[in-house]
This record gives C-alpha cells, sequence and structure tokens, in this order.
C-alpha cells in the first residue's frame, strides 16, 4: 500500500523531477521508502506467524481438557472408552462452531464495514421503495 | 535575446494544439500569456521548459535549444505545487548540494522564514505524501524557494496563483516578486488580472499567439 502511495507521488512529481533534475533524491528516496515497507512487512508476516501458532496451541486446550477429564472417568468407571470416544467426536460439532467463531465475527465486521462505505450511495430507509421510482 | 520561438507547431496525436507559434522575449522581460482552459498555455510552458519536444520548428532559451539543456536555464512554478516527500530542506534544494545559507535566503524571499523557525524540526520538517502536512499556501512558498534556489535566467509561472485563496495568493504574490526579479518572466493565467506588472500580454487563442 505504501509502495503504491509512492508511485502515485512519482508520476505526480515527475515534471519537477526532471525540471530540477532531482533524481538523485527520489531514488534514495525510494530506496528509503522500500526498505521501511520491507521492515513492516517483515515485521507483520513475524506478528502473524506467531499468532498463528498460538491459535493452534489454544486451540488444542478444549481437546486435552476432554481426554484428561474423560480419562480420568474412564479410571473412575464413571464411563466407559466408547462413550469418551463417541462424545469427542460429536463434540467436534460445538467445538468447532465455537473456534470458527473469531473468523466470523471478522466476516460480519467486514461486512458491516462495507455496508457503511456504500451507506450514503444507497437508501434502505423507506424499503427499496425508491429503486422503485429511479428503474 | 532570452527566449526565441520560430514556427512552433506541436500536437497531441491529430489534435493541433499550437500552431506555428512566434515569440520573441528580451532577457529581463516579463510577458504574459492569457488564454481558455485548453487553449494549449499549459503545453506551451512545457515546451518553454522543456519537458516537452517541439515536433516542428525553433525553440531557444537562454541560449540553449535542446531540452535538456533548456531544462537547466529555467525554474518553473506551477498550479499546483508539487512537493517531494521529503523535508523543507530536501524540496528546495533537489538533492543537490547547498549551503544552508543559501537556503535560508531562498526562505526569506519565499517569506517561509517566519512558519519554518516555529517548526520544531525546521528544515528538516516532513511535509508529508505529495506536500499533505502543509497548507497549499506553503507548499506554494516551498516551490517558490526551490525556484529561487535554483537561480536559474528564466522564470516559468503557470497558473502559479490560481489555486490559492486571495490572502496565501497575496503572500505568495510578494513571495514571487522577489523570484522574478531581473529574470526573463514568462506568466501565464485562465485570468487577466493575474498578469498585472508584465510588460507585454499575449492570447493565446487556436493554436496561435495574438497581442492583446
Amino acid at each position: 500500500m505504501k509502495m503504491n502511495g509512492f508511485a502515485d507521488t512519482l508520476i505526480t512529481v515527475f515534471p519537477v523531477i526532471r525540471l530540477f533534475d532531482a533524481e538523485a533524491l527520489i531514488l534514495s528516496k525510494y530506496n528509503t521508502t522500500l526498505e521501511e515497507w520491507e521492515r513492516a512487512s517483515l515485521l507483520e508476516k513475524r506478528r502473524r506467524a506467531k499468532l498463528m501458532s498460538l491459535s493452534a496451541l489454544l486451540s488444542c486446550i478444549p481437546l486435552l481438557l476432554l481426554f484428561l477429564v474423560g480419562g480420568i472417568q474412564i479410571i473412575q468407571g464413571f464411563t466407559t472408552i466408547g462413550t469418551l470416544y463417541v462424545f469427542i467426536n460429536l463434540s467436534g460439532n460445538v467445538s468447532g462452531v465455537m473456534m470458527n467463531m473469531p473468523g466470523r465475527i471478522a466476516v460480519f465486521r467486514r461486512f458491516l464495514a462495507n455496508m457503511k462505505r456504500i451507506e450514503p450511495f444507497i437508501n434502505i430507509k423507506d424499503g427499496g421503495q425508491q429503486s422503485e421510482h429511479i428503474y | 535575446m532570452s527566449i526565441y520561438i520560430e514556427n512552433l507547431t506541436f500536437a497531441y496525436g491529430k489534435n493541433l494544439v499550437l500552431n506555428n507559434i512566434n515569440l520573441a522575449v528580451e532577457t529581463g522581460e516579463s510577458i504574459g500569456i492569457i488564454g481558455m482552459s485548453g487553449s494549449g498555455k499549459s503545453t506551451l510552458m512545457k515546451l518553454l521548459a522543456g519537458l516537452y519536444s517541439a515536433q516542428r520548428g525553433i525553440i531557444e532559451v537562454h541560449g540553449a535549444c535542446t531540452p535538456k539543456d533548456i531544462r537547466k536555464n529555467v525554474a518553473m512554478v506551477m498550479q499546483n505545487a508539487m512537493l517531494f516527500p521529503a523535508s523543507i530542506r530536501e524540496n528546495i534544494t533537489c538533492g543537490h548540494p547547498m549551503s544552508d545559507e543559501k537556503i535560508w535566503q531562498a526562505c526569506e524571499a519565499a517569506q517561509l522564514t517566519g512558519w519554518i523557525s516555529l517548526l520544531p524540526d525546521k528544515l528538516d520538517t516532513f511535509v508529508g505524501e505529495r506536500g499533505g502536512k502543509v497548507s497549499g499556501g506553503q507548499a506554494q512558498r516551498i516551490a517558490i524557494a526551490r525556484a529561487i534556489a535554483k537561480d536559474a535566467p528564466v522564470v516559468l509561472l503557470d497558473e502559479a496563483t490560481s489555486a490559492l485563496d486571495d490572502d496565501t495568493c497575496n503572500a505568495v504574490l510578494s513571495a514571487l516578486k522577489r523570484l522574478t526579479k531581473g529574470k526573463t518572466v514568462v506568466s501565464v493565467s485562465h485570468r487577466p488580472e493575474a498578469l498585472t506588472g508584465c510588460s507585454r500580454i499575449l492570447r493565446l487563442e487556436g493554436g496561435r499567439l495574438y497581442n492583446v
């Protein structure tokens, strides 16, 4: 994004670069911006990798807890291995939804942001009646 | 003779913008060119600045005939001050070695000294992407300081005050007066009142220059 901005600036100031012989200055600015962008993008990738590792670790915790509690119950004779096996398999239906919840919330928020962006251009207060008038 | 144009013709594809233009400007003379939007004023300025090459005819600016040599003899202030994403200092020097004294002199002539002295980083203040961190008037005066620092014998003003409000316009006009002192000046505007102080005013119409 930052590099796109720089390319845009380059096109805008092109006559001034030619007129004032500023090629060396703009090249050094370009290199500085490129290095900054590279550093920022590396930092972002590193942070994303760390968060993904943490997320993978955290997503294992419910299953491990289930094994722990289920294992204790089997040892104590309250339940059988078969029941635990079936329970763990079925529990995916619940835990899967819960684990995907942050992603679903993010999608919903993105949808809301997009709606806000197009809100000035549409009229939803009259239940779409205005659209009928237009067409 | 500072500027000499003979039989200059220029077209964008099939659209003929300048048709057989002839012009002679003496050293130290200040001329104004008026014309409607799209009449070719900016194209003529770009040719005089060495940003475009003449398709037919001769352009001579302070003895230079090739665009590369012409650019060395010309300083130009445009309608929208085009600033580099760099500091005020770099925008004035354009990366060329220049003493602080000369930079401050250019700032003084462009009436920037008061404002710059109040900034925490003084001349090293970053002006933002496309001058986004400074006002239109300040950006225009930085562009004027850049033109002053270049110290070229020919100054081209392409609608230099058109985008400014009245108060800012007066400050910029006063800065321009110092920039153009003793230089050959060609000013272009679509408003005749912006060309006061010119010894001659010409009108560009239908690709040709007429005396007003």
